[in-house]
């Protein structure tokens, strides 16, 4: 409660602030389509050398008061159009100068605006580090039900039983902490208790984009940053009233083997949502609602998931924001933790086929946004997290139960000091408060504070700095302080060239799962260690991006992390009984490259993606290879439209992981456990726009895993084979 | 024109894409399960009567009970090879050595599941319930009679069960 206040205080204090510091001119146009002039809803306006800006409404059109009065460049942008900048535009004392501008759709965008690599919004092309974008759009067309599996489809991330792998960062951990950081809207958001990315807790039709930035970030965002970091951003709320109708239906295709029938019944999944965006004065406001069915492919792992989403903002000023989330999750379903062997792949072992799972996990989070002067921005950000989950297994360990309540908190502000230096300084606390059986009651948190300065050299080179001091506590024997600072360059010889080089540290603590859990995990059962010390990474990059002219762009990188004090789950033997226990094993170096390109061929008739990457994860302690990281990750898309038709094929290619836990095969455990393969998975889809009828109607007919490959990206989990789905959704 | 090209370099990636993928990946495994070895053989009986047949009979625990291997059998605590349950049906005799592979088709009882005694077994008399004695155990000790669990995994051999078989220093006898 104290907290709220505090927080909400000062907001109450900025915002007045801002009004005091009213003055100058201001801005004003509209932005439309070149040819046929349609109003551009939605283009970011950008005031260079300021940290001012705004987007257009519904008609297109955009105001910029309180300018101090003197000459700028103003830089429009929007995903699918070629960036427009505006030099020596004029801006008087007490007058409203007027700029309208059109712009022209681009094949490819190339020229991106992120905000994960800094905290603040700048081109892709100027970020040190690498970051991949997947827009809302990319991840509609392919009707990804969760935001793991749109991750699939970006260069250098796969995905191993829910957890992600960011470049070979990670293995498997049984959804026990994390390398990789998962924020939404630029706040942690990472269950108190188990330290796992819980995407499911934010609907898929609300997000605008996922930036994943590659490599240790732990001098912006601290402690789980070391592999990576995953921000899920969602979306603004519409100028003009929306509503959205969403419905899908489809079914998994039989088992290629009889020995794998288990059911003569076709197994169904089926989802709708709604949402609703309107904007009254000052306040806009967008709810939604979805509820998804699944029978599951496998005996055992059917899922019933609903989902509630409130998004606020109230528009204090031109200036000044106020934007407030709520999302509630509720789940259960069975639960399939590994087959019961080979032949009986789409069956788990006899004791596990009445275990199920429930959650219930909401949070509220908000952000408050502050134009105090003409070179000051301020955000101060605050979450709420709430988790409780459980699972029951009728003939083992009976029922299990953590609940956890997470707070988080931060204060930053970009100073753009002159032409040269661009600073961003803030402050994060957190406390987690965790009760239950599973991992026993805890209450653990921390500190930070952390500084970047963007230096413009000169006009082709950019030098970044920064770090961050974390202090944190879990309650394990080592509290942890640590010190994470990072150095990237920016280096543009010529016009759509840039090189790129960067050094990151990054560490992590312990999740409380991982140094508390007490429970049966697999079928073994987990035992606490309280001796876990935080582990760390240093990473490093070089790299290089290349515009390709009118038709996209092209990247390669090559990167190397290396690890200390890594902690792995391992099994060990204690009084003749097999226990799963996690320790700092291991020192560890994944190194490798990636590339990717995207060319929208024939005036953007023909888009086609490429990624491909090369890890070699090496365990420098056994001298052998890491667990569950495949060396080889390729990707390939292609997309066309004619008229009012569309067609997208996915190719994925994962190699076979070359280690997985031998001893939980070795000891039966999971019969026929080390039964892996390459993965190969195409996808195809179809899609018509129907609008042109007059009524709002887009289909999408979509099938996955076409070919039906069987593979695993986990031991003893069989992927879904064939699936047929059909979405229908209206927008009006 | 541009159209045209975009559909021909669609069809032409679908059809990469579709002979990419076309295995079908994993598929159910159709190995047996088992384990495998040599038994060496040692001061051979100097009278063929003394040894009517060998039998290799895995146990699922140790037998302390006194009705023996073929109760074991019958109750399906025990698994035996070969399976010819006729005098035809022994492991060789007076030879050297004898290299073996007992799995679930080849063998009787034996189920995917550890087996705490591997013994082969010597029916020294003529009463087939009762004549029976260990004269050699599967042990992980060298010169040891501690028998050593050996677990039988779906569709895998385990592979080095070797069995010495001295008759001059048999084993105890647990039945």
């Amino acid at each position: 409660m104290v907290t709220r206040r505090l927080i909400l205080s000062v907001f109450f204090l900025f915002g007045l602030c801002s009004q005091l510091l009213a003055s100058g001119g201001s801005l004003a146009g509209r932005v439309t389509t070149k040819g046929d002039a349609e109003p551009l809803v939605g283009v970011n306006i950008l005031l260079l050398g300021t940290v001012r800006g705004t987007t257009t409404n519904a008609r297109g059109e955009y105001r910029i008061p309180e300018v101090p009065a003197g000459k700028y460049t103003l830089v429009f942008s929007m995903v699918g159009y070629h960036r427009e900048t505006r030099s020596d535009v004029n801006v008087e004392e007490g007058r409203e100068t007027l700029l309208n501008l059109t712009m022209s759709q681009a094949p490819v965008q190339t020229e991106q605006i992120v905000v994960t690599a800094s905290k603040r919004e700048q081109s892709l092309q100027e970020v040190p580090v690498s970051v991949s974008v997947m827009e809302a759009g990319e991840i509609k067309l392919r009707n990804s039900l969760t935001i793991d599996d749109a991750l699939r489809y970006i260069p250098g991330v796969n995905i191993t039983g829910f957890q992600v792998n960011v470049r070979g960062s990670s293995g498997y951990s049984r959804g026990a902490g994390s390398r990789v950081l998962m924020l939404l809207d630029g706040i942690p958001f990472i269950a108190g208790d188990s330290g796992e990315l819980n995407f499911e807790s934010i609907p898929v039709g609300q997000v605008d984009r996922i930036e994943v930035v590659k490599g240790a970030s732990s001098a912006l965002y601290g402690s789980s940053a070391l592999g990576g970091v995953i921000n899920i951003i969602t979306k603004p709320i519409s100028e003009i009233p929306e509503t959205d109708v969403r419905n899908y239906v489809g079914f998994y295709n039989r088992p290629t083997y009889n020995e794998w029938r288990w059911t003569d019944k076709r197994r169904w999944f089926n989802g709708q949502s709604i949402s609703h965006a309107r904007k009254v004065g000052d306040l806009g406001m967008v709810l939604f609602f979805s509820r998804q069915v699944d029978d599951g492919y496998r005996l055992n792992d059917y899922r019933r998931r609903y989902n509630f989403y409130v998004k606020t903002r109230e528009d204090f000023s031109q200036s000044s924001s106020l934007t407030l989330n709520f999302g509630l999750l509720y789940q259960y379903g069975g639960q399939f933790l590994y087959w019961r062997n080979l032949d009986s792949a789409l069956i788990p072992p006899i004791l596990q086929q009445n275990d199920n799972v429930k959650s219930t996990r909401y949070y509220v989070n908000g952000t408050y946004k502050d134009v105090l002067s003409d070179n000051i921005f301020f955000t101060a950000k605050a979450l709420w997290y709430h988790n409780d989950w459980g699972f029951e297994t009728i003939h083992g360990y009976g029922r299990a139960e953590s609940m956890s309540d997470g707070f988080r908190a931060e204060a930053l502000s970009t100073i753009l000091l002159d032409n040269v230096h661009t600073l961003t300084a803030g402050v994060e606390g957190n406390m987690d408060f965790i009760t239950g059986d599973m991992f026993s009651d805890q209450a653990i948190g921390g500190f930070a504070v952390y500084g970047q300065d963007e230096m413009k050299l000169l006009e082709e080179l950019s030098l970044t700095v920064g770090a961050r001091f974390d202090y944190q506590t879990i309650g394990v024997n080592e509290i942890t302080g640590k010190l994470n600072p990072k150095v990237g360059l920016a280096y543009t010889p010529f016009a759509g060239t840039v090189l790129r080089a960067s050094y990151g540290q990054g560490f992590r603590v312990p999740s409380v799962a991982e140094a508390f859990i007490s429970a049966g995990i697999s079928g073994v059962l987990a035992v606490p260690n309280k001796d876990l010390k935080p582990e760390r990474s240093y990473s490093y990059e070089v790299g290089l991006s290349q515009v390709l002219g009118e038709v996209g762009s092209f990247d390669i990188a090559a990167f190397r992390s290396d690890f200390d004090n890594m902690i792995e789950p391992g099994l060990v033997i204690s009084n003749q009984n097999l226990q799963i226990q996690w320790r700092n094993v291991t020192e560890a170096r994944v190194q490798g490259i990636e590339t990717s390109l995207k060319l929208g061929l024939f005036d953007g008739g023909l888009m086609y993606n490429f990624g491909y990457t090369y890890v070699y994860p090496e365990d420098r302690t056994k001298h052998d290879l890491l667990k569950y990281r495949p060396r080889h990750l390729f990707y390939t898309s292609l997309l066309t439209r004619v008229g009012m038709f569309s067609a997208g094929a996915d190719f994925r290619y994962i190699s076979r992981v070359d280690r997985i836990d031998d001893e939980l095969v070795d000891t039966g455990i999971i019969p026929d456990g080390d039964a892996r393969e390459d993965i190969f998975v195409t996808d195809f889809r179809f899609g018509a726009d129907f609008s042109f009828t007059g009524f709002p109607l887009t289909a999408t007919f979509s099938l996955n895993n076409a070919l039906q490959r069987n593979y695993i990206e986990l031991i003893g989990n069989i992927m879904p084979p064939r699936t047929y789905v059909l979405v229908l959704e209206a927008k009006f | 024109m541009n159209r045209i090209r975009s559909g021909l370099l669609f069809l032409a990636a679908l059809f990469f894409f579709y002979y990419s993928g076309c295995d079908t990946g994993l598929e159910p495994p159709t190995g047996e399960s088992g384990f495998s070895g040599v038994i060496r053989f040692t001061n051979w009986p100097s009278t063929a009567d003394s040894v009517r047949e060998l039998r290799l009979v895995a146990f699922e625990e140790y037998p302390s009970d006194s009705t023996g291997i073929i109760y074991a059998l019958l109750s399906g605590r025990a698994a035996v090879y070969p399976p010819d349950l006729s005098s035809k049906g022994s492991l060789p005799k007076f030879v050297d050595t004898v290299a073996y592979t007992f799995n679930t088709k080849n063998g009787i009882n034996l189920q995917v599941q550890t087996y705490a005694y591997i013994v082969v077994a010597q029916q020294y008399g003529p009463n087939i319930f009762t004549d029976w004695r260990p004269a050699g155990v599967y042990s992980t000790q060298p010169n040891s009679f501690e028998p050593a669990p050996v677990r039988v995994l779906l569709h895998r051999v385990a592979t080095n069960i070797d069995i010495q078989v001295d008759f001059h220093n048999p084993p105890p006898k647990p039945w």
